[in-house]
């Protein structure tokens, strides 16, 4: 038997994984468990160190409210009352009571307080439907949190996402430096 | 008396939340008008506006920065409801507020008695237009300046200048209303609430969006559809003065705009006028809006008022992106209509 090499070694476990993503699919309304971890700590850590979002949420906390982006082939579902959120396939048939619907940078900008709510709409790079009292609470929420979902989502993970930290910091950094050089 | 103009008016600019109002005065807002999380203002919106703590809070970083924050109580209590509007007049003079915006006689009243050293505004949801209601709300209630209401253009500002007691505030950007400002009913209609009495216009609750598989979009308040958007067309806020509607001798597809169009007011463009014509400030609607918006046409107006006083040419198209339906308009400044 040929010996294993380590990269071998990593690929038999990536497909292992990738074959574990659609058995879930088939048996679980196509929910991508496997992800749920990492999100879910992303998630709670966000809400944890902006306790306002659920202050302003009020009774909207308890909505299931559906993140469906647009050029990925995920959605979830969050709901901040139970500080859960769910992964989801695409195109997988979920019950919520309100959707937001956008690109992944323009969601992102949104949730930063980078973007209006409003222009996005007029605009129709968001759509939205459902509970729309929900939406508009979730937006508010948001826009009021000073949220860096890149930088606190790698606080999310301690030690393990330091070295990432530490390069996001110098790629903020260096940022308005390389945008000037490409300035018109 | 002849009243002295200011050289440089003061810039008004809207804030639904702390974040939002920290954003205005760092863009060099002189006022952030804002209102507690109630029925007692007009932007009544689900997670926006104030607590008591936050209004504190928010008036404290605005005055370390040289900024003062105005506290909107400018709707109308309903009979036998007004202690929710006493508490919140208390409340706003108690959290430090420059000034009070108040639409409701009642609440003038009160504000007057209860506070006479606090600064009385009239909110534009008076909208008192003409110079014996003006001078009726400064004579009674010693109120300090009035909000005009979006119906009177520059000639007739001036010349309502000339004639009241008290300083002006007018509109220079946002949303525009159909010209009945606290007078108008349409949300009512559809759906029981009005900006007037609950503080919101086309309430989210009663709002719902339909997508089509061919890229158009319904908008629905209560139970009626009030507009459809084709695939890629700028939409607009859901209120019914910005629906589509067709009269009995039009067909399906000829259904149009009956009230107004879908647009924004930017009035940045006859800011020399404007001067010119008295105004004491220029208002800066949205308190609706995410503070991306704040912090942009804040800056705008700061620098346009900038590049005038210098007599530098004025940048009147920065602000399109923002604008509702993607389209703006110098509304009743510039009247083309009888």
């Amino acid at each position: 038997m040929a010996q294993m090499t380590l990269r071998h070694l990593i690929w038999v476990k990536c497909r292992q994984k990738i074959r574990a993503i659609f058995v879930h699919m088939k048996k679980d309304q196509q929910r991508l468990k496997f992800l749920e971890p990492v999100v879910r700590r992303v998630f709670r850590t966000i809400l944890d160190a902006h306790p306002e979002i659920a202050d302003r949420l009020g009774d909207y906390a308890a909505s299931n409210i559906r993140i469906d982006v647009r050029d990925a082939p995920f959605c979830m579902i969050l709901q901040p009352s139970k500080r859960e959120i769910g992964v989801y396939c695409r195109n997988a048939k979920v019950k919520f009571d309100a959707q937001i619907s956008g690109s992944f940078m323009t969601l992102l900008k949104l949730a930063e307080g980078g973007g209006d709510g409003d222009s996005l709409f007029f605009n129709r790079d968001i759509e939205i439907s459902g509970d729309t009292e929900a939406v508009v609470a979730l937006r508010n929420a948001l826009d009021d949190s000073d949220i860096d979902i890149i930088r606190e989502s790698l606080a999310a993970f301690g030690v393990l996402g330091l070295p990432l930290r530490v390069g996001y910091r110098v790629f903020q950094d260096m940022r308005p430096i390389v945008e000037g050089m490409f300035a018109p | 008396m002849k009243k002295q103009h200011r050289k440089t008016p003061e810039l008004v600019c809207p804030a639904g939340t702390p974040s939002a109002l920290r954003v205005a005065v760092d863009a060099g807002a002189d006022v952030v008008y804002c209102g507690f999380r109630d029925e007692t203002n007009a932007r009544n919106f689900p997670g926006l506006n104030f607590s008591r703590k936050e209004m504190s809070e928010a008036t404290e970083y605005a005055h370390k920065n040289k900024a003062h924050v105005y506290v909107t109580v400018n709707t109308f209590p309903q009979a036998g409801k007004t202690a929710l509007w006493h508490k919140a007049v208390d409340d706003a003079v108690a959290c430090g507020a420059d000034a009070l915006i108040v639409a409701d006689m009642g609440i003038a009243s009160y504000a007057a008695k209860s506070h006479p050293k606090t600064r009385l505004h009239l909110s534009v949801q008076a909208s008192a237009s003409n110079p014996d209601a003006i001078r009726y709300y400064c004579e009674t209630f010693n109120v300090k300046r009035v909000v005009l209401p979006r119906v009177l253009s520059i000639p007739e500002i001036t010349a309502l200048n000339d004639d009241i007691p008290c300083e002006t505030e007018v509109f220079v950007f946002g949303g525009l209303c159909v010209m009945a400002e606290g007078r108008c009913l349409l949300s009512s209609y559809a759906t029981g609430k009005s900006p007037n009495m609950n503080g919101v216009c086309s309430p989210a609750g009663d709002v719902r969006y339909a997508q089509g598989k061919d890229g158009s979009m319904d908008s629905k308040l209560g139970d009626f559809t009030i507009n459809r958007f084709a695939a890629g067309e700028p939409t607009g806020y859901p209120t019914i003065c910005k629906g589509r509607f067709k009269c009995a001798h039009q067909k399906e597809n000829e259904a149009g705009y009956i009230f107004e169009e879908p647009t924004s007011l930017d009035a940045l463009a006859m800011m020399p006028d404007l001067l010119r014509s008295g105004v004491t400030a220029f208002k800066i609607e949205g308190r609706q809006r995410g503070r991306a918006y704040t912090e942009a046409v804040v800056k705008a107006f700061r620098k346009a008022l900038s590049d005038y006083a210098r007599g530098w040419p004025l940048k009147t198209d920065a602000l399109i992106a923002l604008a509702e339906g993607g389209q703006s308009t110098e509304g009743a400044y510039k009247k083309t209509w009888k």
